[in-house]
């Protein structure tokens, strides 16, 4: 029973899958307006479920130890709920969605995206860590091709399938070479071969190829092609989606594995010289992946013209920026850390999505040349974009200030011992990517608020955008709260390590 | 909790002001504006209040101060407080704000905005002066960025677009500094905190008294070691009557900036990133400072921002965040660094010196008026810079009325600046002749803004340059950068010559704008100062006087301030 329970939401979200499909089916077109909201509330009552199996310190194997309920786990799938309610919501008013019709299907792949992010995230085992990851990006092909009539949209879920493909194989490969080398699927087990083996290159080969496979999944330089041109390509709702569910269920997911594998955290002196040894080596190569992410990502997003190009790159940076979090891992607070962070860039960077949507709704495009005027045309979308731009930044008082300054103060509580080790150059990396992305996010604050209008107003440039504000509304208030949320970051630390 | 209140009060008040006047619809103007004075004269009866205190009953320490912990985990904590130094540029900011706020009444494009901005940016100015927990420092550090970008981008001149960007990138770079080194710091104390040795003057100097009669230092307990090894708390009335000599103090891991400035020592003995950790922190907090002051040769931002910008943002720019600066210099670079403040005082000064003399000569150059002021604000604030490194009583002294009084003197020019744009539309120096036959009023200020900014006597300006040029020829602290002796004298000798290169390009300014012949037959029909342009004028205009021919309020309020630190410093000097 205790294991049915723990399961419940990945069950119960299947089964809506499963009804949310017969209802596509059976309604007409007058009362596919409803599916969305069906999905709603099943992501409500799912999220509710979860919330509630939230106790400290739970940790629990399930379904014969190939998944793991834990607090990540718990803190993933309410966060992929949100995500997905956040994009469900904005959906309905989209008129990019409205044009496209057929809102039954959307509904379905963003409740199968959550539930692919919940298998991911708590998977244990090489299989299911697989399974979750194919599952997460089948969907993730549909989201992004979604506008079908549109030859961007046909090339980005091209260019995402093709990507993913060959990452897939390359990961699939290393696994099962990590599996000759160690005996087992089980990443416990395989942690505990590993401190046996010595720490030859013959190990580093099976550990590359699967990092690349994270890195693609996460966007990591240099896997990161697909992303901007997928982001750009496929409907701004989906890409809200794209770039924070995927990309927590990935982190989570890589957090599970290196925890069971490396159980003490990457630069913990514990454990035998050979483990050590393989660990020091992944947590440099990791590390030097984080900084090599951050610099490429910040300094591309300088030349880019197109707002959601840069938000594609903002999320590269980011992205870089968590996975230091990952490294540096040594105790319940950097848990806290990276979960706070994605909270808060989950809230901001959907934001920055649904705003650049709403403005999208007069028949604009995202280009900064097109954006420029938007705060005569829209007022409250373009504080609401300046809002969650300036979190996304990293400006105080906001969310994404205290996620950044938490993060890296763990990431420096780690990186101090080791005297002038490449972490502390990698928190250095941060901040100047920081300031260089700044100037980007700066350009479209610039756009929106600062431009004079290029596009000549219509009459109905002034009328209301058809969205129902709410997501937009909420997102941009947690981007405010959160950055007085220290009571959150404690909750989170408390729960990990009671 | 009173204390807290009182001193939220200065950023609270902007703030809940800048959000009801986002509620007003944009046609209401008058209302607009109206609202917006009101809520900036409440930090300016604070400030005034404060410095009130300050200069009459003050003997050093903090008038106010409190704190309530947000976070004990990751060591957050709502700290203020106010002391002479805080009173004197709360005063300032106070004064500034108003007056600001007065010459923004020409703004007609989209005043709603404009007036929020404006008090969102006293809100982050006043904060920092208020703030004691290195966190909530940068809180509003920050604060300031976002509006006064937007103010510069918006509402600017031709070239906006760069000068804002220019602006951003610059004090962004600064502020990102700020963060590094703010935790590393706070990482580098053991999680447990960490037992600091205090000899008994310290103790003495920062000693207050708790319930029970023992003494605290900082809100920490004093501990005292005694012959036999027995570790007690130390009771007030027994270190005044000067039993035991070693006193501990337990300092927690947090961000408190006077907890910092017990860990001076602690500093010194660690490393990060192969540096020593103090030389680090040190250089990594001159830096984002030195941004804001601006210290040459990170000054290229001021020029643009100052030309660009409207001349309300102008005054302000000029008026108080330029000080913000210094203040960090004086609240927390040099007290947490004393020992490496020494060592690179040598550099620091002659850093000062190049902006002093460099700066006057570019100013010298100018053709656009507001060029000219701002090149002149980077002259003045070089004598700040020369005052702190000094590192005398008169030289600290001098540093901070300096500010002061370049924080009056700059805003006046600024403001006349923006008196003749308003009537010619354009700022070139030659575009000007023979103002004083229409507009005496106008010359009049103009003159005494010159005056006061050459350091004519009876004049603030006078006071400061002359205290700094006085604490440069007392200091020997050449000797802690193994330099010779005399290394200050000379800084201060081709310190005057500044004096005397400002009053070159002031009073050729003065003469070629207001006399001579009319030179523009149409500027003969210029109306004189406006009531409104009388009423931002002229309370500066008596403060410009006030304090140059009755210097002691502000030497009273800083003078304290100024020993304190210099004893902090010389006492650590001591201890090395």
């Amino acid at each position: 029973m205790q294991l049915v329970a723990n399961f419940l939401p990945e069950l119960l979200l299947s089964l809506a899958i499963l009804l949310a499909l017969t209802l596509e089916m059976l309604s007409g077109k007058r009362h596919g307006r409803a599916i969305p909201w069906f999905g709603v509330v099943s992501l409500l009552l799912v999220s509710w479920i979860s919330v509630r199996r939230a106790v400290p310190g739970l940790d629990m194997a399930l379904l014969g130890e190939v998944q793991r309920a834990d607090f990540l786990t718990v803190v993933v799938r309410i966060l992929a709920c949100l995500g997905g309610i956040l994009a469900l919501v904005a959906s309905t008013g989209s008129r990019e969605m409205e044009e496209r019709g057929k809102p039954g299907e959307f509904t379905i792949l963003v409740l199968g995206l959550v539930l692919g992010a919940m298998l991911f995230a708590s998977a244990t085992n090489l299989l299911t860590l697989y399974v979750g990851l194919e599952f997460l990006s089948l969907v993730g092909y549909a989201l992004a091709g979604l506008k079908v009539h549109s030859k961007g949209a046909s090339e980005a879920g091209l260019k995402y399938v093709l990507f993913g493909g060959i990452a897939s194989g390359i990961m699939v490969f290393g696994m099962s070479h990590l599996f000759g080398l160690t005996g087992s699927l089980d990443l416990s087990v395989i942690g505990q071969n590993l401190s046996i083996l010595p720490g030859t290159p013959v190990l580093w080969v099976p550990l590359i190829l699967i990092g690349a496979g994270f890195a693609y999944k996460l966007a990591l330089v240099p896997f990161h092609f697909w992303s901007p041109d997928v982001y750009e390509g496929c409907p701004t709702v989906s890409a809200a989606l794209l770039t924070t569910v995927p990309k927590l269920a990935g982190f989570a997911g890589l957090w599970h594995a290196m925890m069971l594998v490396f159980p003490g955290g990457f630069l913990s002196t514990q454990g035998s010289l050979a483990s050590a040894q393989t660990a020091l080596f992944l947590a440099s190569g990791l590390t030097l992946l984080a900084i090599l992410t951050m610099v490429v990502g910040a300094l591309t997003a300088l030349s880019q013209s197109d707002a959601r190009r840069i938000l594609a790159f903002s999320s590269i940076t980011n992205a870089g920026v968590m996975l230091l979090a990952v490294v540096s891992w040594h105790d319940g607070a950097s848990l806290a850390a990276l979960l706070f962070y994605l909270v808060a860039y989950l809230f901001a960077n959907t934001g920055a999505f649904l705003a650049l949507d709403a403005l999208q709704n007069d028949g604009h495009g995202t280009k900064l040349s097109e954006l420029s005027g938007a705060w005569q045309r829209h007022p409250w979308i373009v504080v609401a974009l300046v809002i969650c731009v300036l979190s996304l930044v990293g400006l105080p008082p906001l969310a994404g200030f205290l996620g950044k300054w938490n993060l890296l103060r763990t990431v420096l509580v780690s990186a101090i011992p080791l005297e002038g080790g490449l972490l502390a150059i990698a928190t250095l990396v941060v901040l100047a990517s920081s300031v260089v992305l700044a100037f980007s996010y700066l350009r479209i604050v610039r756009a929106c608020a600062v431009a004079e209008t290029t596009v000549e107003l219509e009459e109905n440039d002034y009328e209301a955008s058809g969205e129902s504000p709410w997501a937009l509304i909420l997102c941009t208030a947690f981007a405010i709260a959160l950055g007085f949320g220290w009571p959150v970051i404690e909750l989170f630390q408390k729960w990990i390590s009671p | 909790m009173t204390d807290l209140c009182l001193l939220s009060l200065v950023f609270v008040a902007p703030l809940a002001g800048a959000l009801l006047l986002l509620l007003i619809p944009e046609r209401f103007e008058r209302i607009i504006r109206a609202l917006a004075l009101g809520f900036s004269a409440i930090p300016m009866a604070v400030g005034i209040g404060l410095f009130w205190q300050a200069a009459s009953v003050h003997r050093g320490g903090f008038l106010l101060r409190d704190s309530i912990s947000l976070s004990p985990s990751l060591g957050l904590s709502f700290h203020l407080g106010a002391d002479g130094l805080s009173a004197t540029l709360l005063f300032l900011s106070g004064v500034i704000s108003m007056v600001a706020i007065l010459a923004s009444f020409g703004i007609t494009k989209q005043v709603r905005g404009y007036f929020s901005l404006l008090l969102v940016l006293f809100a982050g100015m006043n904060g920092v002066f208020v703030a004691l927990d290195m966190v909530l420092f940068y809180v509003f550090w920050e604060l300031m960025l976002i509006p006064m970008f937007f103010l510069i981008a918006i509402w600017g001149g031709e070239q906006r677009r760069y000068a804002s960007m220019k602006f951003f990138f610059y004090t962004m770079a600064g502020s990102i500094m700020l963060l590094v080194v703010m935790l590393t710091l706070h990482i580098k104390t053991p999680i447990d905190g960490l037992t600091v040795s205090l000899s008994r003057t310290a103790v003495l100097s920062e000693m207050s008294v708790d319930r029970e009669g023992n003494a605290r230092v900082q809100d920490l307990a004093v501990t005292v070691l005694d012959s036999s090894g027995d570790i007690s708390r130390a009771s007030a009335s027994a270190i005044v009557q000067g039993k035991g000599q070693v006193f501990q103090v337990h300092v927690p891991r947090d961000f408190n900036l006077l907890h910092w400035r017990l860990l001076w020592k602690h500093w010194t003995t660690q490393s990060f990133l192969g540096m020593n950790l103090a030389v680090f922190a040190f250089l990594f907090f001159f830096l984002a400072f030195a941004v804001k002051v601006p210290v040459f040769p990170l000054h290229t931002w001021l020029p643009h921002a100052h030309v660009q910008a409207p001349t309300a943002v102008s005054v302000v720019l000029a008026g108080v965040l330029l000080k913000l600066g210094v203040y960090g210099f004086l609240r927390i670079a040099w007290p947490l660094f004393p020992t490496v403040a020494a060592a690179f005082g040598g550099w620091i000064g002659v850093l000062g010196v190049i902006a002093i003399v460099w700066a006057a000569l570019a100013a010298l150059g100018q053709k656009d008026l507001k060029r000219l002021v701002a090149y002149s604000s980077v002259s003045h604030m070089g004598f700040c810079l020369l005052g702190l490194a000094a590192l005398t009583v008169s030289g600290i002294t001098g540093s901070m009325f300096q500010m002061f009084s370049h924080g009056i003197g700059a805003a006046l020019l600024f403001l006349l600046v923006g008196v003749l744009y308003d009537r010619a539309h354009h700022r070139r120096v030659d575009g000007f002749g023979g103002l004083a036959a229409t507009m005496p009023a106008f010359t009049a200020v103009l003159m005494l803004a010159a005056f006061s900014s050459i350091g004519l006597p009876s004049m603030s300006g006078f006071v400061g340059e002359l205290t700094v040029i006085l604490g440069s020829f007392q200091s020997r602290a050449g000797v802690f950068a193994g330099w010779s002796p005399d290394t200050f004298r000379w800084l201060g000798l081709v310190a005057a010559t500044g004096v005397i290169l400002s009053a070159a390009y002031l009073l050729w300014t003065v003469q070629r704008v207001a006399f001579g012949p009319l030179r523009h037959p149409e500027q003969g029909q210029y109306p004189d100062l406006t009531l409104r342009e009388k009423f931002s004028l002229y309370p500066l205009v008596a403060l410009t006087l006030l304090f140059g021919i009755w210097p002691q309020p502000l030497l009273s309020a800083l003078g304290p301030w100024a020993q304190g630190l210099s004893q902090h410093v010389a006492s650590a000097l001591g201890a090395l």
